[in-house]
């Protein structure tokens, strides 16, 4: 039979509210309805998970074992409880070491990357340049567009879909169209590497030659080809021991590229989660495992108050808008100014309590009376004011200076548990954290004790690692998370493989390919034919003929009627001199009516300029 | 004697006649090839690039008979295929053969013959027999003809007539040896090497003529799937739907293309033909088969053009569509 603490007596001469809400019978049944409910499975669960901060809770494990037998046979199924022997370590280990070897790797990899990336561009831009001017049309014509209809194709072109589609089809055991697949994979994976150009009339040695730069793909190209070949062409049947082969050449060279992002992926989010603080392991208030702090919220709220988490930053402590909290209690991995302590003490001298309950205790003079936090060897822990009170935790204790200070639970001859007043409020100091976490409170009187120490609560606040961490603004939030870096280096990534390859979303189709040229470049071929041939008379026979008709038409009706006429119309038209003009006509006459005969290239293309010209002068082209 | 058996041979002919005739690997291949195909090849280049050195050293590593035939304006048909000679000792006609009565026959300049005397060669060429005086005499087995023209000189000349040009399996362009082969072969000749005798190079004797036609036989096993007849089929066609060409590639051609494939798969071991075996003898199997447009030839197009540009527009079977 557990008994009553009387502190109300103990501590009648301090001005700290000392009357306990509930007896031990209602806590002890309250604790109990709370922890049958199945969510707590490291009560009820034989195979629970015990992560690195539950192992730390097995220093109390020999207090739950009526009410969470299950947790107290999983410490001893780890060893676990010879935990409380010897101090805690860190929780994790520091990332901090580790950054620079992952500033190194992140900007090798950044440098790498973007030389292959640059690289790439500058080779298909310049594969760009080299096809886009075409010399001379070629004088062999293709069989004609008639033959070889444009048509929309709906053909993948994604190299990496078309893998997955091989390992689809595979998996279906249709392994001739996942080698298929996967050497159309190879095919557009070289392509989108400006590697080659894939065309329905190259053959595999076209591409292996392509590929002579770089004689190991060619390799790898060559062996996935004769494999494909032998099923397609041959005697052989697709099988799996076929298809592994292929992938077995494919894919390394697929995910290659993949792998690469991957890593730069993995390096920038490191990167950018290095100088970030480390984000608590548990879910706080909410978090029902041995370690959380969800029985703390639970009983506080059995009494009818309110629970929260202080988000808002310290210095704004307790803020302008909401209800006043009576309680605050500072737990856990928190590392709080000498400043935003003094918040704190501000407030608890005016009225509020004060519950520490920190991994490591601020500077010696920050909080009044409170020196150090230690670890000895005190024999348990026993309850200050009534022995028969079963208290269960590690042997940690405060060294505390002053008068005021009363111990509330004692590990030896020292205080693990310790409360002050401090002018119109109160102080209560707690050695270990872990005393508030949902398996301490699961031991022996432990709740019972927490709830005498904070006696009709209306609003408790929990200040933890994570507040002061929130913002109303999500791009501060971003940066404060230590993801802002990570998040600008993913769009920097996104924004160069954009330029790079595009957007290959969704389902690719290929251009519809446009068949008809130009007229322009009908006549630029013809041209270029005339020329070979060396025909320039011809042409400016043809040109001379088309030429005088359209001036006969731009000169007034009837001047025209003869050659001079014609020359005078012209020649007052244009300003030009008439004997000028009559030259030009009769070299054009002639050109027309003489085609055959030879004269000298140069002038040719000068009369078939100058009348051009006088086009021109006359009306414009039509 | 299977695939692996004869891609063996095949690299060890090549390499044998490798040893005296340097620089013209495309050549030496393209002639075994029709050895095994059982085609004739035209051989198109300026002379003193190694063409009858070239059928020496095949006809010594074949263990073949050779026999080599100048064509000039004067030749007659009977010069070729010889013929019903009176012996007045027996007081009767014996026939007297003529030089195409021989396993390797190499006919140097046959452009210079006229078309008589050209077409007394169809026969031997097609039928693999000669008919002298309505007696049909058959020839030695393997047979071969390897005619050269020179493209240069066209003076005194009689262009072969496509029933002619279409006989032969393979028309090859031989260019000019690269540098490093053309200085080789000076310092194989500072090192005393000599032509008319092959002997004393060492030479072996790979094939035999039984064994040539055993390597056929093989090569007439070889595989060949449904697309890659289709493939060959389409440039077949294509050529003659080709804007600059006036007469496409016959059937005999599309056939033509066909052997040299099944050779080509056989020699690099496979036995099964891929689009890369026909892609690779479009050029020699198809080229002398086509006739342009003479609007074309004024341009400049060329035979190869039209080839190039059907394999452009044809697709290859089974790959990205």
């Amino acid at each position: 039979m557990r008994h009553r603490i009387a502190l109300p007596m103990l501590l009648a001469g301090a001005c700290v509210t000392t009357t306990a809400s509930a007896g031990p019978d209602d806590v002890q049944a309250r604790l109990e309805s709370i922890l049958a409910q199945p969510r707590y499975t490291f009560c009820h669960s034989g195979d629970y998970p015990m992560s690195r901060r539950d192992r730390e809770m097995c220093s109390v494990a020999k207090g739950v074992a009526t009410r969470c037998p299950a947790f107290r046979r999983a410490c001893e199924r780890l060893g676990a409880l010879d935990e409380s022997e010897r101090p805690l370590e860190a929780d994790d280990a520091d990332v901090s070491a580790s950054s620079t070897l992952v500033t190194v790797l992140l900007l090798t990899m950044l440098a790498a990357f973007a030389a292959v990336l640059v690289t790439a561009i500058i080779r298909n831009v310049r594969s760009g340049w080299d096809k886009a001017p075409e010399k001379e049309p070629k004088a062999p014509e293709s069989p004609g567009p008639a033959d070889r209809p444009a048509r929309l194709v709906q053909t993948e072109k994604e190299a990496l879909r078309l893998l997955a589609r091989a390992k689809g089809a595979a998996c279906e055991q249709r392994y001739g169209a996942a080698m298929t697949d996967l050497y159309h994979a190879l095919l557009r994976h070289f392509e989108a590497e400006g590697m080659l150009h894939v065309d329905a009339s190259k053959t595999n040695g076209d591409y292996a030659r392509d590929l002579r730069v770089r004689p190991e793909l060619a390799e790898c190209f060559r062996r996935a080809a004769r494999e494909l070949e032998r099923v397609d062409f041959g005697h052989e049947a697709p099988t799996q021991s076929r298809f592994l082969t292929v992938l077995a050449n494919v894919e390394p060279i697929l995910t290659r590229v993949l792998l690469a992002v991957i890593l730069l992926g993995f390096a920038v989010t490191a990167q950018g989660c290095a100088p970030a603080e480390r984000a608590p392991s548990s879910r706080g208030l909410y978090d029902d495992s041995a370690s959380g702090l969800s029985v703390l919220r639970l009983l506080v709220e059995g009494e009818h108050a309110t629970v929260e988490r202080w988000t808002g930053s310290i210095e704004q402590f307790p803020g302008d808008e909401g209800e006043w909290s009576d309680t605050v209690i500072v737990h856990g991995d928190v590392n709080l100014t000498p400043e935003q302590w003094s918040v704190l003490l501000d407030w608890a001298r005016d009225g509020g309590r004060l519950v520490i309950a920190t991994d490591t205790l601020p500077q010696a003079g920050t909080i009044p009376g409170v020196v150090r936090t230690m670890w000895g060897d005190c024999n348990g822990l026993n309850s200050s004011r009534d022995a028969k009170v079963q208290v269960y935790g590690t042997r940690y204790w405060v060294k505390v200076q002053g008068p005021q200070w009363q111990t509330v639970v004692a590990c030896g001859s020292h205080p693990a548990i310790a409360q002050a007043p401090l002018d119109d409020g109160s102080l209560v100091l707690i050695a270990d954290s872990n005393f508030l976490r949902n398996a301490s409170l699961a031991a022996g009187d432990n709740a019972y004790i927490l709830l005498d120490l904070i006696p009709k609560p209306r609003l408790v606040r929990v200040i933890d690692s994570l507040s002061g961490k929130g913002t109303a603004n999500p791009y501060k939030a971003l940066w404060k998370s230590g993801l802002g870096a990570a998040f600008l280096q993913g769009l920097a990534l996104m924004l160069v493989l954009y330029l790079c390859r595009g957007l290959p979303f969704g389902r690719l189709r290929d251009p519809v390919v446009n068949r008809r040229r130009a007229f322009a470049e009908h006549a630029r071929a013809l041209a270029t034919i005339y020329q070979r041939a060396g025909a320039s008379r011809l042409t400016l026979g043809m040109y001379a003929g088309w030429a005088l008709e359209r001036l006969h038409e731009r000169v007034p009706p009837g001047s025209a009627r003869t050659f001079n006429g014609l020359a005078h119309s012209i020649a007052d038209c244009t300003g030009r001199s008439e004997n000028a003009v009559l030259e030009v006509l009769a070299e054009a006459v002639d050109a027309r009516d003489n085609a055959a005969t030879q004269a000298s290239t140069a002038d040719d293309l000068r009369v078939m300029r100058t009348l051009g010209k006088i086009l021109r002068e006359m009306g414009g082209q039509r | 004697m299977n695939v692996q058996d004869v891609s063996e041979h095949y690299r060890g002919a090549l390499s044998e006649v490798n040893k005296v005739l340097v620089g013209q690997d495309e050549l030496l291949d393209y002639v075994l090839t029709a050895m095994l195909a059982g085609g004739h090849v035209l051989i198109e280049g300026v002379p003193g690039l190694g063409k009858t050195l070239l059928v020496r050293a095949f006809s010594h590593v074949l263990g073949a008979a050779f026999k080599r035939i100048q064509f000039t304006p004067d030749l007659m048909p009977s010069d070729v295929t010889g013929g019903n000679v009176f012996n007045q000792k027996e007081d009767r006609f014996v026939f007297v053969p003529g030089p195409v009565f021989t396993e390797l026959l190499l006919a140097d300049e046959i452009n210079r013959a006229p078309a008589k005397t050209q077409s007394a060669l169809l026969e031997a060429m097609q039928e693999g027999t000669v008919t002298i005086d309505g007696q049909i005499r058959p020839l030695p087995s393997p047979f071969l003809v390897i005619a050269t023209q020179n493209p240069v000189e066209s003076h005194g000349t009689y262009p072969l007539p496509e029933a002619q040009l279409d006989r032969f399996l393979l028309k090859v362009d031989v260019k000019h040896p690269s540098f490093d082969a053309e200085k080789q072969i000076l310092q194989n000749r500072i090192a005393g090497f000599d032509p008319n005798q092959l002997e004393q190079y060492g030479l072996r004797r790979i094939l035999t003529p039984p064994g040539l036609l055993s390597m056929r036989q093989v090569v007439a096993s070889v595989r060949v799937d449904e697309g890659i007849v289709e493939y060959i089929t389409k440039i077949v066609r294509a050529t003659r739907s080709h804007r600059s060409v006036y007469l496409g590639a016959s059937t005999r051609g599309a056939i033509a293309l066909l052997a040299c494939a099944r050779v080509r798969a056989v020699s690099e071991g496979r036995d099964f033909v891929i689009p890369d075996d026909v892609k690779s003898f479009a050029f020699p199997a198809l080229r002398h088969r086509l006739l342009l447009h003479p609007e074309a030839e004024l341009e400049g197009v060329s035979p190869d053009d039209c080839v190039e540009a059907v394999l452009r527009e044809t697709s290859v079977p089974k790959t990205v569509a």
